[in-house]
């Protein structure tokens, strides 16, 4: 594993290796302009990064509260019966192809979001955070229910015998004492929502140009990649942009899942 | 546990039952807008004009193939990772990046892979776009699956059993071949059923290294392109405008239909054998 996470790494990095040498500069993260065939090319991908970083904050905005309220119904308040059918629920959820949650998204929420905003399209950046919201929640549901069952059981039973109720105990002491794994679960939501790809291919718009509010049409970075590479002449410029786009991704992924890898990794040593 | 729950304690209950509702009510959705267009000849016939007519016969049999390439590929490195992670590997720093970087591959978006499948396999190694490197893609993508399942298989092995099998003078090695993985079977098996499900719904690797939308024929070997049913729905939610809808829902509910009665059926196998375990 170790192995193929290197290979990846390095082969991505062998890819991109002719265009980061020519062709990065400051204006590759600043610039806002995507012209692959003109002559000669532009490559600047502000735009693709600040509509990824916006779809994933509305994501985690809105899946966040509905993950650990979630999770705190499934750990502390249901019967264990009704939380393991709740539980394989979203054991489902996490396994509906993402392409099939941007046909939904395509042919349900576009539409439903460009009516009740009034706007032009559906297809916009909000539509995608909308769906990504739901995609996410699986994650964020069993890694947050896992942190609050190993808080130990005598943190609560303390509490209950200085009389509080069971919601202060839940809030007061459970939740604070589960931050640590709540947080990791919140982090791999963000990584998944950020390298999340046919639902923003489908129903992001596309449009190339920086956004300027999340109700605009967008392409996130993983979009661009996908859109493009197919296209792309092997060894072009643009290939090779593209890869560097594909490392810059692999890397804010990366750097995401370390810092949840090592709360998880980390808990279970001690 | 008391069933009286406070006003707080509901609207807990209550963000439970929204975050329910999506995921239900669509997958009851696609299938009820699926049913119009549903029939043997949907999944039997070869496809007529692009797809508009006919059926979408290519593109299960592309999913097929793509399964059975991705477990060819992935069992024997994911099961043996996952037997050295659980039985051999000493507890050190070694171990816990190996472990990290299992986390951190789970965690690497389906998009990279797809370039990492499209350097390696389709250029590098000239596979072409085909079967072979899609197989070969995805079997990266879902190795970390078979590793976790593996790996938790055999931690819920009793150690008792590991050192029955020692007293009575087996090596290491036979105790793990001949005593720990028979009980682990099960585990192993159902978590290369869900590498398989997942392996037929992801579109972004596929789509780079080797999926075709229109093809003239089946697929004859591991070198042909191929259809398959993620992308044969993404292309024809947004490039077929002529595609009928009932058309397009009836091929997400028959990639549904193939991904969650893989899973479904894994995940209830496990809890069985679970069951039905002395131990």
């Amino acid at each position: 594993m170790l192995l193929i996470t290197a290979l990846i790494f390095a082969f991505l990095v062998q890819q991109s290796w002719p265009f980061i040498v020519e062709h990065v500069s400051l204006e590759f993260f600043t610039g806002d302009r995507w012209l692959p065939v003109s002559l000669p090319p532009v490559f600047q991908i502000r735009g693709f990064l600040v509509s990824s970083a916006m779809i994933t904050a509305l994501a985690i905005v809105v899946g966040v509260p509905f993950g650990v309220l979630a999770a705190v119904s499934l750990a502390e308040l249901l019967p264990h019966g009704i939380s393991v059918v709740f539980r394989s629920i979203f054991e489902v959820t996490a396994g509906i192809p993402s392409v099939v949650f941007g046909f939904l998204g395509l042919k349900l929420v576009a539409p439903a979001v460009a009516d009740f905003f009034n706007l032009p399209t559906g297809l916009t950046g909000f539509s995608a955070g909308i769906v990504l919201s739901v995609m996410i929640l699986p994650t964020l549901i069993s890694l947050s229910e896992e942190a609050l069952r190993n808080v130990p059981r005598e943190y609560a039973e303390a509490s209950y015998a200085l009389g509080a109720s069971r919601w202060q105990t839940i809030w007061r002491v459970v939740v604070p004492t589960a931050r640590g794994g709540i947080a990791a679960a919140v982090l791999l939501g963000i990584g998944r929502a950020i390298g999340e790809t046919m639902t923003v291919l489908m129903i992001a718009g596309g449009r190339l140009a920086t956004p300027g509010s999340i109700f605009d049409p967008m392409r996130p970075i993983t979009a661009l990649i996908a859109s493009e590479v197919n296209n792309a002449a092997r060894f072009s410029v643009q290939y090779h942009a593209l890869f560097t786009a594909g490392l810059m991704l692999f890397l804010i992924t990366l750097a995401v899942n370390a810092v949840a890898a090592s709360v998880i990794v980390g808990k279970k040593g001690r | 546990m008391r069933t009286k729950y406070s006003l707080k304690e509901l609207a807990c209950l209550l963000a439970l039952g929204i975050a329910v509702l999506p995921p239900l009510s669509a997958v009851l959705y696609i299938f009820i807008m699926a049913l119009p267009a549903l029939s043997l000849e949907f999944v039997t016939a070869m496809p007529v004009r692009r797809g508009i007519e006919g059926g979408i016969l290519p593109a299960i049999v592309g999913t097929v193939w793509l399964m059975f390439g991705t477990s060819l590929a992935v069992l024997p490195i994911g099961v043996g990772a996952g037997i050295y992670l659980a039985e051999f590997a000493p507890s050190n720093r070694l171990t816990r990046i190996l472990e990290m970087a299992l986390i951190n591959l789970a965690g690497v978006p389906s998009v990279v892979f797809g370039l990492f499948g499209y350097a390696v396999f389709v250029i590098m190694l000239g596979f072409g776009p085909s079967i072979l490197s899609a197989s070969l893609t995805l079997a990266a993508l879902t190795l970390p699956l078979v590793v976790t399942a593996t790996r938790q298989a055999l931690y819920g092995v009793p150690t008792s059993f590991r050192e029955a099998s020692l007293s009575l003078g087996a090596n290491r090695w036979q105790t793990v071949s001949t005593i720990v993985l028979p009980c682990a079977r099960t585990g192993i098996v159902t978590g290369t059923l869900l590498a398989m499900a997942r392996a037929a719904g992801e579109t972004a690797p596929i789509l780079i290294t080797g999926a075709a939308f229109a093809l003239p024929g089946l697929p004859s070997s591991f070198m042909s392109r191929f259809m398959a049913l993620p992308y044969h729905l993404y292309i024809s939610a947004t490039q077929i405008p002529a595609m009928p809808p009932e058309r397009m829902w009836a091929t997400a509910a028959v990639l549904l239909f193939l991904v969650l009665t893989m899973q479904v059926g894994a995940t209830i196998w496990r809890e069985q054998e679970r069951r039905n375990k002395s131990w």
